[in-house]
């Protein structure tokens, strides 16, 4: 297990490194000068040229790659925003998934809790009322596009919850809480959707085999044959698109952050790709790559929880 | 499980119709031939007097010298102060100045007496090695706005030598501390637009000692002599600016103001309806429900300093609106007759905008109020097309129109797309990001492109030199490559006349020449159009406002009414 672990960790390093060459080759390949860009309609083009000689980026690309790799791997530097003066990149990003990964872990709290209590109650109680009840929600919910329901949200259940409309206030707990109950649910009802639809396929495919019937004849209550026999076993499609959708909340959820106002990874790397702003967008996709990575290695190590055969054929 | 589905689908196709609906469901009243809507919005001021204004983005920094965007522009102007400033009639004052500049009579020498007594917020008073300071720091590499102080003696060396060694510019010898408070500019030659720089909040005063000490940081540290000082800054989430309570003007009736980010405009206005936001900008759809409303006394509309237009790229090979021939001209002319500007600014534009009549909007000096509009004239516009060489279009290359993803851009260009097939004449329209439209246009590749303009200071050579002037041709900002010797020629001679008169009719005589040469489609003038909440008293904007920022508004005058409340 461990040398699975340190094989898929090395395994992550040339995934990065060409991350950041096609992120390079993107930022020059895109249209749109970052000097003139940030400067502006108003600037002369000697202001616009020694802008761009100031920052590197009138030096060939492999000079500007070096220095980037340089940086990266000696002081872990990500280098200074072109948009916001006098901030660094580590900085902004560091506040940014500050509030990105709160948003997330939340949502996927409401994803899986909705998500799997809906997808059992429909496969427990198959063709019946609660069954087709759970599932037009949950085709609402993967229909619904994020940016509806949360406008939606705001304009109807933040005044009559008492809620905070938009923003994020990290000011305690208890105000953070609250600024993050809507953002979360929209995004996590969304999640909660498929989640919900899988776990009832999964738990439909899984209550039918023998060992279920096994446990059931041995006189097990109906709750420890659901939740400890039938659900472990359903579980592995459900821990896939958990992590997958996990990684796509924390790298994904612009629509979510835009609308509710929160200053969180997504919006900040759209905004950087609109002002052009090469060191953040490099560095904000590279987060998002390590994102990814951990949370696919997370997700293959956790296989091997659930299911034993898994473990035995990788050693 | 199918009889499911269909009825499943029915359920959600009928929550999807109601949930779209109901948002805009307020009650109406009826009032004579007019439907008059009925707006829930609560007016509660804030209880600390904080007045809350929403912000569309973050501010990129708050250092003068960096500021080049209206959010850092709007922020910035509240913390810092300049030498002049504007009146609500747009008439240059002293600020940080006793006075008006004493002028030498050859129009290059400006001498300044600086207020005695004011202070930086940290307590610092200021004086004249400050303001020397804090101009010379434009020409730094750093700086975003270094061609504000090129017209002084010495400054374009400083300029090019920072540039050239990537190290601080070396001393301006045009700029000269000859007392504690005095301090004298020496321009290279006159150049009476000048005199604006000095009210822009680039050529604001900085303390020294906190620049060097912050270094980039002083961007997100600034300090300055304005009404407002900044408390907090939770990046990309909000600001809050504190009350100074020993402004120079006297101490703001506000106790502070707070910026809230939010990039949604739909959750702006739930804020703003909310309460929790004194002011909102207008966007679609919610002027004409909010002017026929139970709140239509929350709508407040100024005419701005801004032009729209769509430029012909006057030297685009092969292109047959390109160049000085007679049929290009009156192709160029027949294109501005063909185009409903009327439908554009009242139906189309929900009556924020009007049709231009030229380059200069109103509120600038020289701007001609007797010249109409241009008229929607599609039988003159037919018989110059023929004139042209393309009867009925026949043979009429089609070209592109180019204009970034923003706003209105896209409807509009459909629309005037549709004007101009009805006459015959062909466009596509190519949509393009801000920063891949610029560079694209400043390099001449479109043929035909929309662009606007919004002054920099009330003066029409801020429109004239810098558009059409043939020394700012592509990334100077000439963008159509206009040129035009007689129109150079009376634009540099404006440069040195004083008598503010006979400044006015040499640059108007420009602008005539500019329209006879079609080198835009003139479109439209702008108004700004916000909502403020009642309760606010003594937010006067200026045509130089064109947000609900309010520059140049007298912000330590701005004052919430309690006892208006509701």
């Amino acid at each position: 297990m461990v040398s699975y672990t340190l094989r898929r960790l090395l395994e992550a390093i040339p995934v990065i490194l060409l991350v950041t060459l096609i992120v390079f080759l993107l930022n020059a390949a895109i249209p749109g000068d970052p000097g003139r860009t940030r400067l502006g309609q108003r600037a002369d083009p000697a202001s616009v040229d020694a802008y761009n000689e100031a920052r590197g980026y009138n030096d060939p690309l492999p000079v500007q790659y070096g220095r980037y790799l340089w940086r990266l791997f000696t002081d872990f530097d990500l280098g200074e925003s072109d948009v916001k003066a006098g901030k660094s990149v580590n900085e902004i990003l560091e506040e940014a998934f500050g509030v990105t990964i709160r948003l997330a872990i939340f949502s996927m709290f409401i994803a899986l809790v909705v998500g799997i209590g809906a997808g059992i109650l429909s496969a427990v109680r198959s063709r019946t009322w609660i069954d087709y009840c759970s599932m037009l929600v949950a085709i609402m919910g993967v229909s619904m596009p994020v940016f509806w329901l949360g406008i939606l949200m705001i304009i109807y259940v933040a005044p009559v919850l008492g809620l905070p409309r938009t923003g994020f206030d990290d000011t305690d707990a208890y105000t953070m809480f609250r600024s993050l109950i809507l953002p979360a649910a929209a995004l996590g009802l969304l999640s909660s959707a498929t989640i919900a639809r899988l776990c009832r396929s999964a738990m439909l495919d899984v209550l039918t085999q023998d060992y279920i019937r096994t446990a059931r004849s041995k006189g097990l209550g109906e709750a420890v044959v659901v939740l400890k026999h039938a659900l472990k076993n359903a579980a592995i499609p459900i821990v896939t698109v958990v992590g997958n959708s996990f990684g796509y909340l924390l790298v994904g959820a612009v629509l979510t952050e835009t609308v509710f106002a929160l200053p969180g990874l997504g919006r900040e790397v759209v905004e950087a790709i609109k002002q052009r702003d090469r060191e953040l967008i490099t560095g904000g996709i590279l987060l998002m790559s390590f994102v990814f990575v951990g949370v696919n290695l997370l997700v293959d190590l956790s296989y091997a929880w659930f299911d034993p055969r898994v473990r035995d054929d990788r050693n | 499980m199918s009889k499911c589905l269909s009825w499943t689908s029915v359920l959600m196709s009928w929550l999807v119709i109601l949930s779209m609906v109901a948002p805009g469901c307020t009650a109406r009243m009826e009032s004579g031939t007019d439907t008059v809507f009925e707006i829930d919005s609560i007016s509660a001021p804030h209880p600390d007097g904080i007045f809350r204004i929403p912000l569309m983005t973050n501010p990129p920094g708050l250092d003068p010298i960096l500021v080049s965007d209206t959010t850092s522009d709007g922020v910035a102007s509240k913390i810092f102060n300049t030498l002049l400033d504007y009146d609500p009639e747009l008439k240059l004052e002293p600020c940080l100045a006793v006075s008006m500049p004493e002028i030498s009579s050859d129009g290059t020498q400006y001498d300044f007496t600086i207020r005695a007594g004011v202070r930086f917020s940290h307590g610092r008073a200021i004086t004249a090695a400050d303001f020397k300071y804090s101009l010379q720091r434009l020409a730094s590499v750093r700086s975003k706005r270094s061609n504000l102080i090129e017209p002084i003696l010495g400054a374009s060396e400083a300029i090019e030598s920072a540039r050239s060694s990537q190290e601080e510019a070396p001393e301006i010898a045009g700029i000269e501390v000859l007392g504690d408070l005095q301090l004298r500019i020496t321009l290279k030659k006159p150049y009476v637009p000048f005199i604006y720089h000095l009210a822009m909040v680039n050529t604001a005063v900085v303390p020294r000692e906190l620049v060097e000490q912050h270094g980039h940081a002083f961007s997100r540290k600034p300090t300055g002599t304005g009404p407002f000082v900044l408390e907090k800054w939770k990046e990309g989430t909000s600001l809050l600016l504190r009350a100074n309570p020993d402004y120079f003007e006297g101490a703001p009736k506000l106790a502070g103001i707070l910026y809230r980010v939010i990039p949604e405009p739909l959750a702006q206005l739930e804020e703003y309806k909310a309460g929790n936001f004194e002011v909102l900008a207008v966007t679609q759809g919610v002027y004409p429900k909010w002017s026929r409303s139970n709140r239509a006394d929350e709508v407040l509309s100024w005419p701005s300093l801004a032009v729209q237009y769509y430029g012909f790229n006057l030297e685009k090979q092969g292109s047959p609106y390109a160049g000085n021939s007679a049929s290009a001209r009156k192709l160029r002319e027949a294109v501005n007759l063909s185009v409903d500007r009327k439908f554009l600014a009242e139906v189309l534009l929900e009556g924020r905008f009007f049709p231009a009549n030229g380059i200069l909007p109103p509120g600038i000096l020289g701007h001609n109020a007797d010249r109409p509009a241009y008229p929607l004239d599609l039988e003159r516009a037919r018989t110059l097309l023929a004139e042209a060489g393309y009867p009925e279009g026949q043979g009429l290359p089609s070209v592109d129109l180019w204009f970034n993803t923003q706003g209105d851009n896209a409807k509009i260009a459909q629309s005037v797309q549709e004007d101009l097939r009805k006459v015959g004449i062909p466009i596509g329209l190519k949509m393009l990001d801000w920063a891949a439209f610029l560079e694209s246009n400043e390099s001449g590749e479109p043929s035909f492109f929309r662009l606007g303009w919004v002054a920099d200071y009330p003066d029409p050579e801020n429109f004239l030199a810098f558009l059409f002037h043939s020394k700012n041709k592509g990334s100077g900002g000439n963008t159509t490559f206009y040129d035009n010797p007689e129109v150079d020629a009376l634009i540099d001679r404006s440069h040195a006349v004083t008598d503010m008169d006979e400044r006015i009719r040499l640059l108007q005589q420009a602008e005539s020449k500019i329209l006879d040469d079609y080198p835009w489609l003139f479109l439209l003038f702008q108004s700004e159009t916000i909502l403020i909440k009642p309760y606010v008293k003594n937010f006067t904007p200026t045509r130089m406002c064109d947000d609900v920022q309010g520059n140049h508004v007298r912000w330590h005058l701005v004052q919430i009414d309690n006892v208006g409340a509701q």
